[in-house]
């Protein structure tokens, strides 16, 4: 009894955090089997845990609730812990202990944020999440990764700080530190923290900028838990706050049309994560509970085939070396196991029957419709449709038919195969038991995906945008070319920057420097050799032309004996003074 | 070969809204319900709208070369 109290009041995230602190401890071959243990030990625990418990310390005064538990925390719980272990699987083959190390303390802090029940905790792990994930990102070891962590380190500082500010602003006013529903002024402020965190436009563009630059192992993980502790953090906050439903529709097809436009593989499947973010923030912003439990069911979905989407995508990478349209074609035939496991993910997120999507994006979008917002509900069926463009058609298209650019393929390591094999799986029996997802959502609702009309409306929509596709085949050809997006507004001028902060102080440096170093040759040639300097030109300044050739070697260093005259000529000064002195004394007597 | 395939399309299309007229298929309360076939037409003009921006905004807007921003860093 005891000891099942003790083992109740534990964070989750410990348990990975230790994980992450004795892997490095263990051997190579150890440490692959020690990283997929730690997800299935944390989701024993999970399990067991009984809604609302809750456990806390005190520090500084403060009463910190590092662990409670309701139906929303263990939703969220429960889906990083799978995505945890199949991304386990997917990177077996993975000696490095750096990343293996920052994917544990990245997954253990967003179980950490997801189970924190003040705001304190909720942004101590936020900011640990920052440091795993940074590292995935540089893990990357590209001329691209580096730069692009180091922006996403910089914009995530950023919105770390309004979300600080406003909590500290929060705790002046009211005193309490406590998560739950937040209002007045200074929620504004943690709400600009989760929503560069959710990746809202306008402060979305870290995600497409960072996440493709990743290691392969990496996107896995990065795809799975920054953006959906955002979409927790708002459920808890800003549940049925009207812009974000706004925000989330727009977002939802900005997604989908840059996504569109993209050649990077893993760009478009991160654009692909913005449009789907846009359906759950939305749902958020609706919050009624059939919204509710449709942004739970479809981050729970979501995480589990848009990590499979970036596995299948990552193992291409993996093979081929190459992760743009306009270099691959034709793998069907090469990969077919990757390109089937790819589809079911495709398939998922387009939301076709019997897969993971049909049954929870469609919650979101039904709450839509029963709440009138038809606008909304609208731009979330295109949003849909455009879904199935880019992840079920273009991007298969063109990485596995179209034409064969006969790339040479590596063979891909069976644990893979095995982390793709397992996501895949999820996803189907979702789809075809959705019931196992209904169960662990906030709300008991009784909804029921598998109606006639709902049934007939996906596939009206997903027939004809197959149909378009067909038909446009020609003109949507992948160019190798960027897209600009709001990354822009930095970028540029980051240029600007460098060149007059970095750049100019330099050049401005380097000039005095010269100019002093000219002038103490001068100096020292001067003192050295006066004559030779100003007759012959001697000393080490640079670029003195010689106005008279000195005679026979003239020493840079003065030699008082050279222009010693004779003793005759001295005698003859001598005598000469002597006469002068002379004449001026008789003259003046 | 294309007229062919816009003109299966038509047809599908029309097949599916006399499905959807014949059998009542769609539901719901709003304005849309009425129209027949409206998720076929929402999907493909959804889409082919999808299209046209991206193809508009990426081709005489934000299009660049691959190393816009890498100029920036080596001048």
């Amino acid at each position: 009894m005891m000891l099942t109290e003790i083992v109740n009041s534990i964070p989750p995230a410990l348990i990975f955090l230790a994980g992450a602190a004795l892997l490095p401890l263990c051997s190579v071959r150890l440490r692959p089997l020690v990283f997929v243990a730690l997800p299935v030990l944390t989701l024993l625990m999970i399990i067991n845990l009984e809604p609302g418990t809750a456990a806390g310390i005190t520090f500084m005064n403060l009463e910190l609730v590092v662990l409670r538990v309701d139906s929303l925390s263990l939703a969220f719980g429960y889906v990083f812990c799978l995505i945890s272990f199949f991304g386990g699987w997917y990177a077996w083959h993975l000696k490095e202990k750096g990343q293996q190390v920052a994917a544990l303390i990245y997954a253990g802090s967003a179980l950490g944020a997801v189970f924190a029940g003040d705001l304190f905790t909720l942004f101590v792990f936020w900011e640990m999440m920052l440091v795993g994930s940074a590292y995935l990102v540089w893990a990357g070891r590209t001329r691209f990764s580096a730069g692009a962590g180091m922006r996403y380190i910089i914009v995530h500082l950023a919105g770390g700080s309004f979300l600080l500010a406003g909590i500290l602003w929060q705790f002046a006013q009211t005193g309490s530190i406590e998560f739950a529903h937040l209002q007045g002024a200074s929620s504004y402020l943690i709400l600009i923290g989760f929503a560069v965190n959710a990746a809202i436009p306008p402060l979305h563009a870290w995600l497409p900028d960072a996440y493709p630059e990743s290691s392969v192992t990496g996107s896995v993980f990065l795809s799975a838990f920054t953006t959906k502790v955002a979409i927790y953090t708002l459920i808890r906050g800003f549940e049925g706050l009207d812009i974000l439903i706004w925000a989330g529709a727009v977002m939802a097809v900005y997604g989908a049309v840059y996504a569109f436009m993209q050649n990077d593989i893993r760009r478009v499947l991160a654009y692909g994560i913005i449009s789907q973010l846009g359906f759950m923030v939305a749902a958020v912003g609706i919050g009624t509970p059939m919204a509710i439990n449709g942004a739970v069911a479809h981050a729970f979905s979501h995480i589990l085939y848009k990590g499979l989407l970036f596995m299948s995508a990552g193992a291409v990478l993996f093979a081929t070396g190459r992760s743009k349209l306009t270099e691959l074609g034709g793998l069907a035939r090469s990969m077919p196991a990757v390109f089937v496991l790819y589809m079911i993910g495709a398939v998922s997120i387009s939301g076709f029957p019997l897969f993971s999507g049909f049954v929870s994006k469609s919650m979101e979008i039904y709450a839509a419709e029963a709440g009138h917002y038809t606008f909304v509900f609208l731009m979330l069926q295109v949003a849909s449709a455009g879904t199935f463009l880019y992840t079920g058609l273009k991007l298969p298209y063109f990485i596995f038919f179209g034409e064969d650019k006969l790339v040479p393929i590596k063979p891909i390591p069976r644990g893979m195969y095995a982390g793709m094999g397992l996501a895949a799986l999820s996803c189907i029996v979702i789809g075809i038991f959705p019931q196992t997802l209904y169960s662990l959502l906030p709300f008991q609702l009784d909804y029921q995906p598998y109606t006639v009309a709902h049934l007939w409306e996906t596939t009206s929509l997903l027939i004809f945008t197959g149909l378009v596709f067909r038909l446009m085949l020609e003109k949507i050809k992948p160019k190798p070319a960027i897209i600009l997006d709001t990354d822009w507004f930095y970028r540029r001028p980051a240029g600007l920057a460098y060149r007059m902060f970095v750049e100019t102080p330099a050049r401005v440096f380097t000039r005095v420097n010269d100019a002093v170093m000219q002038l103490v040759d001068w100096i020292s040639g001067i003192a050295a050799n006066p004559v030779g300097f100003m007759v012959y030109r001697t000393g080490k300044l640079k670029n003195r032309t010689h106005k008279a050739a000195p005679p026979a070697a003239e020493p840079a260093i003065f030699d008082p004996d050279r222009y010693r005259g004779s003793l005759g000529t001295m005698v003859l000064i001598v005598m000469a003074g002597f006469i002068i002195i002379g004449l001026i004394s008789f003259v003046s007597s | 070969m294309k007229k062919k395939q816009l003109f299966f399309s038509l047809v599908l299309l029309a097949v599916f809204m006399i499905a959807d007229i014949g059998f009542h298929l769609t539901h719901g309360d709003g304005w849309w319900a009425d129209i027949a076939g409206f998720f076929a037409l929402l999907g493909g003009l959804g889409c082919l709208a999808i299209i046209l921006v991206a193809k508009v905004i990426g081709d005489f807007w934000l299009s660049r070369n691959e190393d816009y921003y890498d100029a920036d860093r080596d001048s």
